[in-house]
């Protein structure tokens, strides 16, 4: 969900940037992380552990490994901190991450 | 090998105040942050600061980073964001990586000044890691800098300043806060922080802990319960709340890691949020190469990280034999500092920083005499004056210095409480946009017989108009009249006053409003069309009825029209101002009503 | 009102809109929009929303093709919605001489590097499965054909190109049109204006707009009826046409059954009333190809105006060697949303460059209507 219109803050108006998720094509702003772009698009789980517990987004700074995804084939990608780009390939995460 | 005299890791508050004094030094200071954006918290903050007016208290957070970078000497200075330090080598050559181009590089500095903030602390409890629970900065970052809302039915766990700062934001976002659970018996935080969000009607559970959170893929909802003097829980206290996001502000740890790596003195000071480098009063560490400032100091508030880097930036400066007389220079800060940290919330940070400095603590420290700033408003005043509703020893003192009429008096000591000379107030209503707290009321008892007016600060949309009725709420949100909006005074830093009439013996208690309806006003039923995107394709300037009905199709449903055209007719005419009589309003069509295919083709053949 | 500019546009339907939009992308900004009433408030606004490309001329295929190219950039680069849908036309066959004719479009229609074929009725079938193919021979199907909305794809250029330094001016009448040196004076209700350029994008009044500066052009406007039905989830994903009943039917994104028919005995007139002969008839239409949908409610009826040309091919291009500063785009013929991008674009390079240069329509000026040397369009309902 993106804020409207916001009491205090004004949000410029950006550009819609098509990307991947999973295959299916969808679009984040221009300025968004991979992990903003996801959020407002309603996605909320980012990878399944080992252990088949769902993660999502959590810190927003890079500390934490919640958000790791698989992004244009490389896993484990801190998506809170990586710039969205044009075309980008996001896929959900499962396990620990392949190069396959 | 890049070289620089100062390297300063970290682009928040610390590390842009400390790059102030070592850059108008004649220091070549070279800055890291590993955020493309810099800044570090304060680009979240969209609440106004406490604080000296000279510091910047009454500005918005947001605005603080350009206004530190605007004090910063530029020829002797460069940033780089996007570089996280990522070791300090034996050598003592600092490595750092470009995230963007995928690189390390090396940095030979005389001097490091660490300034890396803090991490957030979570809190242990039964499914603590699904999607949909967020640390309170990650909610913000979301929110207050990408301008995605984290979701719409907020948990907050925790009553800090950050757990009730964050909570106003997200309802000014526009979520719903549906509670406040906090493990205390009161709020950690401000008691204006948290009369702001009581009075929007947030619940606040006090002595209540999160058990648990459940949902499928992401937060359905979370389980809290009631919990005794020791942290044990009361069974058949437990509660089940529906939410989709679960808010985490339950603290900061100071985070220095970078700094270990050199073997520098460190100790754990409770007070101090955690694992901190020893330092002392000018913010040098246990080795002379390095300095340290802000949150990863021990945990305080940007106004005083700003001053630490300030410090940290004069002593790296006096150590490299830029500035001789150091020690009158750092007297100002340290007093300003010293002053920012009494009060109630302030003093664990300063005891902690005391035991640090192994400078003598009295226990009377910890206590603070209040006057009382409650008046007596005479029988027959019928002028405005305001309500100050600040009991409090908070470092802030914007409302003395907004009174042209020098009806506020704070002093010099800022956690002092304002005090109101009643026969000086004009009820000008300046101080309302310039308290942090939003704790300053207007009140006007001759607005109208048998009416008050009561003027309100407000950071929340919709504005509403002139004329509007609304609901009137206590200081709990609980309404408890019917109330009109008098007057929509805007302002420039985004405070807006609302002046809404009750009747007088409601005076006394309404301190918000609602908005008259909530939810959405469907113009077209048929399309679900809304009054708000209504309003969108007006501001978007599709004000001629034709064009409107092509862009939103609003009339073309099957009631052709009926339900809303006359609606959407005197939108028009309220944007635009113009007599839209003679305008076209669209053209009904054939059928009259929609009829099956069928209909036409009786008896018919192909 | 501006007392000068480089270019005027006559007319704020979609020709007017994309070359707007296209003079702006290339850089020409001194631009007026002359609109009578509202955008959209001709021909466009009552558009039906097919994006075909299976035509009978090379010249048509080619203008659809590229333009098709550019519609399937469109969502970013207006960055607006403007509910396209791509998922094909499907042409039936009913008579021999229709399977013949299509064979040899076909053929014609893959040798410019169409995605075309002619298919089975079972196949047909298979692409909208609600079709009744009993009396089908033959379909030709093109997957790249599609849908838009015309409003939304109107505004989406407005948008963009008043940004850019268009100026659009709404219910602002052009009267009159004075040569004055090289240039021309565009005098209307609201004031003058005084232009290097003139394209008359007038739709249905281009012939007036001609008239202005002395020119009869062989374009005249036909009334052509239209409906839309209730919005229903999405159940048929191609355009699908029948030339031999004249009807054409489509499920638009936001799930309205929009159609049409062809009525040989129509008129020329501005007339846009609605007749009850036209829902009796195509319901009829309708109903035969869609049986199961006999039920599906019909919500509004309403009709609007071709701007039919001679070869049922737009007009493009300067008006005459004497004024070769006052450029056409008219004559459309029904089918000016589908190729507004690819002429919009050729226009504004004529204006800016000199000559069209990404599409050849060198046989679409006046030039062949004054010599009689055409081929006539004959894919048109």
């Amino acid at each position: 969900m993106r804020i409207a219109k916001h009491p205090i803050l004004d949000f410029k108006k950006q550009k819609r940037i098509p990307f991947y998720y999973n295959g299916e094509k969808i679009f984040g702003m221009t300025g968004d992380t991979i992990a903003s772009a996801l959020h407002d698009n309603g996605i909320m789980v980012y990878r399944v552990t080992d252990k088949s517990r769902k993660r999502g987004f959590f810190c927003a700074i890079g500390k934490c490994s919640s958000c790791m995804m698989k992004v244009d084939g490389i896993p484990n990608i801190k998506t809170c901190v990586t710039e969205l780009k044009t075309g980008m390939h996001i896929e959900c995460q499962k396990g620990k991450g392949s190069y396959k | 090998m890049i070289r620089t005299d100062v390297l300063i890791i970290g682009g928040g508050p610390a590390g842009l105040g400390a790059a102030i004094e070592t850059t108008n030094r004649g220091l070549k200071t070279l800055l890291v942050e590993e955020n493309p954006i810099y800044g570090g918290q304060l680009i979240k903050q969209t609440h106004k600061f406490f604080g000296s007016h000279s510091h910047f208290a009454g500005t918005r957070g947001i605005y603080i980073q350009d206004e530190l970078l605007k004090e910063i000497k530029k020829e002797h200075f460069s940033m780089l964001p996007g570089h996280s330090a990522v070791g300090i080598y034996d050598d003592g050559v600092i490595g750092i990586y470009d995230s963007e181009k995928n690189r390390f590089k090396k940095v030979s500095a005389k001097k490091v000044i660490v300034a890396t903030g803090a991490s957030e602390k979570t809190i242990p409890f039964k499914n603590n890691d699904l999607p949909g629970i967020y640390g309170a900065g990650g909610v913000q970052t979301l929110m207050n800098v990408y301008g995605v809302l984290p979701g719409k039915k907020i948990l907050m766990i925790g009553a800090g300043n950050i757990g009730l700062i964050v909570s106003y934001q997200l309802i000014q976002a526009g979520a719903d806060v549906v509670g406040i659970v906090e493990a205390l018996p009161k709020a950690g935080g401000y008691d204006v922080h948290l009369a702001k969000i009581r009075r929007m009607g947030v619940p606040v559970f006090f002595k209540h802990t999160i058990v648990e959170a459940f949902g499928q893929d992401s937060v359905e909802g979370a389980l809290i319960v009631q919990i005794d003097n020791r942290w044990k829980h009361l069974n058949g206290t437990q509660m089940q709340l529906e939410c989709d996001t679960i808010c985490l502000a339950v603290g900061l740890t100071p985070s220095s890691e970078i700094l270990m790596q050199t073997g520098i003195k460190m100790t754990f000071s409770p007070s101090l949020g955690g694992y901190v480098p020893v330092h002392n009063e000018f913010m040098q560490t246990s080795s002379t190469d390095y300095f340290v400032a802000g949150d990863a100091a021990g945990i305080g508030e940007a106004t005083s990280a700003i001053i630490e880097g300030r410090l940290a930036g004069i002593s790296a400066s006096a150590s490299l034999g830029k500035e001789k007389n150091a020690e009158k220079v750092y007297k100002e800060h340290v007093d300003y500092i010293e002053k920012l940290r009494d009060g109630n919330t302030g003093i664990k940070v300063k005891k902690g920083k005391y035991e640090l400095w192994n400078k003598p603590w009295d226990t009377s420290m910890e206590t603070f005499e209040k006057k009382d700033n409650t008046i007596k408003i005479p029988k027959g005043r019928t002028k405005a004056y305001v309500s100050i509703e600040c009991y409090e020893d908070i470092p802030c003192n914007p409302c003395e210095i907004s009174c042209h009429f020098k009806a506020i008096t704070v002093g010099p000591n800022i956690t002092d409480l304002p005090m109101l000379d009643l026969d000086k107030c004009t009820g000008c209503m300046s101080c309302l946009t310039q308290c942090p707290g939003l704790a300053i009321f207007g009140i006007n008892k001759d607005l109208a017989p048998g009416r008050t007016g009561i003027t309100i600060p407000y950071e929340l949309l919709p504005l509403p108009e002139k004329g509007d009725t609304v609901w009137g709420a206590d200081r709990d949100g609980k309404i408890i009249c019917s109330a009109r909006v008098e007057a929509v005074r805007k302002n420039k830093n985004k405070t807006h006053l609302i002046t809404i009439s009750v009747e007088n013996e409601y005076a006394e208690n309404v301190r918000h409003f609602y908005p008259g309806a909530s939810g959405d006003v469907l113009i077209c039923r048929c399309l679900d069309i809304t009054a708000d995107e209504i309003n969108d394709a007006l501001d978007r300037g599709y004000t001629d009825f034709e064009e409107l009905k092509r862009y939103l199709r609003v009339t073309t449903g099957p009631c052709q029209g009926r339900g809303c055209r006359q609606l959407i007719m005197n939108m028009i005419r309220a944007k635009t101002g113009e007599d839209v009589s003679s305008h076209s309003t669209g053209t009904p069509r054939p059928p009259e009503s929609a009829l099956p295919f069928s209909a036409f083709t009786k008896g018919g053949k192909k | 009102m501006k007392a000068a500019a480089d270019v005027g546009i006559i007319g704020g339907g979609i020709i007017g809109s994309a070359i707007g939009y296209y003079l702006t992308k290339m850089g020409l900004k001194d631009i007026v929009l002359f609109e009578k009433d509202y955008l959209t408030s001709g021909c466009t606004g009552r558009c039906g929303g097919g994006i075909r490309q299976q035509w009978s001329t090379s010249d048509n295929v080619k203008l659809a093709k590229r333009s098709v190219e550019l519609f399937e950039k469109y969502e970013d680069e207006l960055d607006f919605d403007f509910e396209y849908i791509q998922q094909g036309y499907l042409i039936l066959a009913f008579t021999d001489d229709e399977v013949r004719d299509f064979k040899k479009n076909v053929a014609m229609q893959k040798k410019h590097g169409l995605k075309v074929d002619l298919i089975s009725p079972r196949q047909a079938k298979k692409i909208v499965p609600f079709l009744n193919t009993n009396d089908v021979l033959a379909a030709t199907y093109c997957p790249t054909d599609g849908l838009a909305n015309p409003f939304l794809t109107t505004f989406g250029y407005a948008e963009r190109a008043s940004e850019a330094g268009m100026t659009i001016l709404r219910k602002t009448r052009v009267n009159s049109i004075e040569r004055k040196g090289g240039s021309y004076r565009i005098r209307t209700d609201k004031g003058d204006c005084t232009v290097k350029y003139i394209v008359n994008a007038a739709g249905p009044w281009a012939q007036e707009a001609a008239k202005m500066i002395g020119y009869d052009i062989p374009v005249e406007p036909e009334r052509h009826q239209i409906l839309v039905t209730e919005p229903l989830e999405r159940m048929v994903g191609p355009m699908v046409v029948d030339f031999y009943n004249g009807f054409y039917g489509s499920q638009e994104k936001r799930g309205g059954f929009v159609m049409g028919e062809s009525d040989p005995s129509e008129p020329a007139s501005y007339k846009t009333s609605s007749h009850w002969k036209f829902v009796e008839s195509i319901s009829k239409k309708f109903t035969y190809l869609f049986p199961r949908f006999s039920n599906v409610k019909i919500l509004r009826q309403w009709a609007g105006s071709y701007c039919v040309s001679p070869d049922a091919q737009p007009i493009l291009g300067p008006i005459s060697a004497d004024d070769p500063n006052y450029f056409l785009a008219v004559g459309y013929s029904g089918h000016g949303f589908m190729l507004a991008p690819a002429t919009g674009e050729a226009i504004a390079e004529w204006i800016v460059k000199g000559k069209p240069l990404t599409t050849d329509i060198s046989h679409l000026t006046m030039e062949r209507i004054e010599k009689g040397d055409f081929s006539q369009e004959h894919n048109v309902v």
